[in-house]
């Protein structure tokens, strides 16, 4: 019996794990560079700037988060920071604290 | 260094040999430690690239919107307070907006209701309507949207235009009427305006333009553009619900994996590195081997979990997310995110995904490595 | 030459049940030669192997291999000497499981960083010798206790070393294998190398080609066996 043909691999882990992690690395960096893509969003800039729209239209259950640059501050508990909050959305962002904080910075805040 | 290569091959070679043998338990474990990397970074791409297109679709609001208030709640503002606001030296184009909210009982969806200026004019009777609207009501160009007034009345108007998806986003619950019907539904006096909207002319002075503007009309409330832009900066940052809620989550599956790795070797394990030791290899290449192990399994994991969360997220616009995101709402926008990537975050989350995963494996290798192999011939 | 020089090996040494499985022992191994270890179970046979291949240091005494020193060497030094001096055939075979026989017998030349092709073929070429190439892609949980052996065998052969340290090496094969086994001694012998053994079996200590029969009881050598 010969044996020669199964002395060589027909292949080695290392190279199949190698070349995989190679390709995940790349797609990652290669991630890094995207959006240069500026074409697709004129239409939504051309909207803002002729309608004057202030806000993304993310969440439309409430008024407060559809437009939530311009929630209304002073409303009992609508989005006070300990307020008890109906809506799911709700929990997701940080009510708007520009306006009684005007001047200090967001991120030290706590 | 020739010699350095071939080693760290057959180095991995034996590591995936001895992974494959416990295929269920290793993949098991990939599988757990994918998800939550995927969880966690569909959602840091996600956010990231959606302040990002705030930052850049809204670049362009309006620089100062005026807002009158009383006792504490947004009124409207009185064509008057719009003659004091143009009169500022340095506002330029100031103008009364019309816009507000609509429930419709219909489908129980809200719409935000506009009047679009000169550039947009609309034909009384008509509307222009974002797509989100249109899939809602299933509406075409053409067709008719019936609205029902609060006390009643039904209105009935032609769809003219549908606006575009590439910018639902931003118009997904649009409804651009003229701005006769839109008085007539809410049935407004001719002289308000839900808020004022104006330019500077020298945008350096948009802060003591804002300034004047408060001081003339003590009772209102003046957002600019900067506001605008960092209510969007700081939307989703990490201290809100659900990136706190993931974390949280995250870092207990991390701490019972590691928990799980500190408290010892399995008796196969320590075996095994007895018998690697008694047949000559050094504790280096034992730590060496060990240290591609848990390279693997972490680096693998998180490469595989990014690359999903990258499609997730920019090819198949976070479908996973909607539910979360739309909550009781009934519109929620179709928008293609544009890839966008914080290097920094995801080095981040790469680090905190392998680090403390090979530091936790490799203290119990070092510790089993460096004693006599003569207890393996028990 | 490996010299034992009044070497005593204490397990859990300083604890209540200390034991002492060598005691003041002094020995000497010539090059060359077949030595057996014969004795009673628990005599201390395997803890001796251990002590002469490196794999434990003595409490006290010392041992000399090839005139040099080896008790006081740093671990570097014990683990260059159980990857170029001793091939060691363990009780239990110590096989690692779910790899193959070749990847196995591959075992201590895997972090040399040599190119693999060629390991490869001297790990192919041992195998024809031991008879069991046909199997060199199976599992080793899947072998015979025959087979096993001798991939332990090969295992320990193929990083050519000059001394052989085989722990009960035929007390898992019939009378067949066990000669056959120690026809593969004899070969190892006529190419000059140290084989040390310990066996109960008489067809191992019995044999012509052995130099050198040691007796061990309560971890130290019997002058005068039965
Ligand atoms: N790690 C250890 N801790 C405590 N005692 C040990 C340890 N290793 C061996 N011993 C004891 O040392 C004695 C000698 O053991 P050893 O394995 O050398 O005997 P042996 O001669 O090889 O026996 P057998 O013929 O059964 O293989 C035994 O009584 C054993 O219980
Ligand atoms: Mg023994």
């Amino acid at each position: 019996m010969s044996h020669k043909g199964k002395t060589a691999d027909r292949f080695r882990y290392s190279d199949v794990v190698l070349m995989l992690f190679s390709i995940g690395l790349l797609i990652m960096i290669g991630s890094f560079f995207g959006g240069r893509d500026t074409q697709s969003r004129a239409p939504a800039r051309e909207l803002v700037s002729s309608l004057g729209l202030s806000d993304l239209a993310l969440f439309t259950e409430a008024r407060y988060l559809r437009h939530l640059s311009q929630a209304d501050l002073h409303s009992a508990f609508q989005d006070h920071p300990v307020s008890f909050d109906h809506f799911p959305g709700g929990s997701l962002v940080m009510p708007r604290l520009i306006g009684i904080t005007e001047g200090v910075d967001h991120e030290n805040m706590d | 260094m020739k010699i350095w290569i071939e080693r760290q091959r057959s180095l991995i070679d034996f590591t995936v040999a001895g992974l494959l043998r416990r295929k269920v338990r290793n993949l098991g474990l990939m599988a757990v430690y994918s998800c939550v990397v995927f969880i966690l970074a569909t959602v840091m791409l996600f956010t990231h690239s959606l302040r990002k297109e705030a930052s850049v679709l809204l670049s362009d609001a309006p620089e100062i919107t005026v807002q009158r208030v009383i006792m504490g709640r947004h009124a409207l503002i009185e064509h008057t307070d719009l003659d004091v606001v143009s009169k500022i030296r340095g506002a330029r184009h100031a103008r009364g907006r019309l816009w507000g909210y609509f429930y419709d009982t219909a489908n129980g969806a809200n719409y935000t209701l506009m009047v679009p200026d000169k550039v947009h004019t609309i034909k009384q009777g008509q509307v222009q309507i974002g797509a989100g609207v249109a899939r809602a009501r299933d509406l075409k160009k053409g067709k008719f949207l019936f609205l029902t007034t609060n006390r009643g009345k039904l209105f009935k108007l032609q769809v003219s235009g549908i606006l575009s998806t590439e910018s639902e986003l931003v118009s997904s619950d649009l409804v651009l009427m003229s701005e006769q019907d839109y008085r007539n539904f809410f049935r407004l006096p001719s002289n308000v305006y839900t808020d004022l909207v104006l330019n500077v002319r020298n945008s350096r002075e948009v802060t003591k333009i804002a300034e004047k503007i408060s001081a003339v009309l003590p009772d209102s409330r003046v957002i600019t553009r900067d506001d605008i832009l960092r209510t969007y900066e700081s939307l989703f940052s990490w201290r809100e619900g659900i990136l706190l809620a993931l974390l949280g989550g995250a870092l207990c599956s991390f701490i019972i994996f590691a928990w799980d790795k500190t408290s010892g070797l399995s008796a196969s394990e320590r075996q095994e590195i007895g018998i690697l030791k008694a047949v000559g290899w050094e504790t280096s290449d034992i730590l060496t081997m060990k240290l591609w192990e848990s390279v693997l399994i972490s680096l693998g994991a998180f490469l595989f979990a990014y690359t999903l969360a990258y499609l997730h997220v920019f090819y198949f616009s976070a479908g996973l997310l909607e539910p979360v995101l739309k909550g009781w709402a009934i519109l929620y926008p179709q928008f293609h995110l544009t890839p966008e990537v914080d290097p920094l975050q995801v080095m981040t989350l790469l680090f905190f995904t392998v680090f403390p995963y090979v530091a936790a494996t490799l203290v119990p290798i070092w510790r089993a490595a460096i004693i006599d192999p003569d207890t393996v011939m028990r | 030459m490996i010299v034992f020089e009044n070497v005593t090996k204490t397990y859990n040494e300083g604890a209540e049940n200390a034991f002492n499985a060598i005691l003041n022992l002094d020995l000497t191994i010539n090059s060359r030669e077949i030595t057996v270890l014969r004795g009673p179970s628990g005599s201390g046979k395997t803890t001796l192997l251990t002590l002469i291949g490196g794999m434990a240091r003595p409490t006290s005494g010392r041992i000399h291999v090839a005139e040099r020193e080896v008790t006081s060497l740093p671990e570097r030094f014990l683990t260059k000497m159980r990857q170029d001096t001793f091939g060691f055939v363990f009780q239990s075979f110590n096989l690692i499981k779910g790899l193959s026989v070749l990847d196995n017998v591959m075992l201590p030349l895997t972090p040399l960083g040599r190119p693999r092709n060629q390991i490869r073929k001297e790990a192919y070429a041992l195998l024809e010798r031991l008879h069991i190439q046909s199997k060199a892609h199976n599992l080793v949980e899947t072998l015979s206790g025959g087979e096993a052996q001798r991939t332990a065998i090969a295992r320990a052969l193929i990083n050519n070393p000059p001394v052989l340290i085989a722990d009960e090496p035929t007390a898992n094969l019939d009378t067949g294998l066990s000669y056959a086994f120690m026809d593969i001694i004899k070969e190892l012998k006529d190419q000059g190398k140290t084989v040390v053994m310990t066996s109960h079996d008489p067809l191992v200590w019995k044999s012509e080609i052995v130099d050198q029969v040691i007796s061990v009881r309560d971890g130290k050598i019997e002058s005068n066996p039965t």
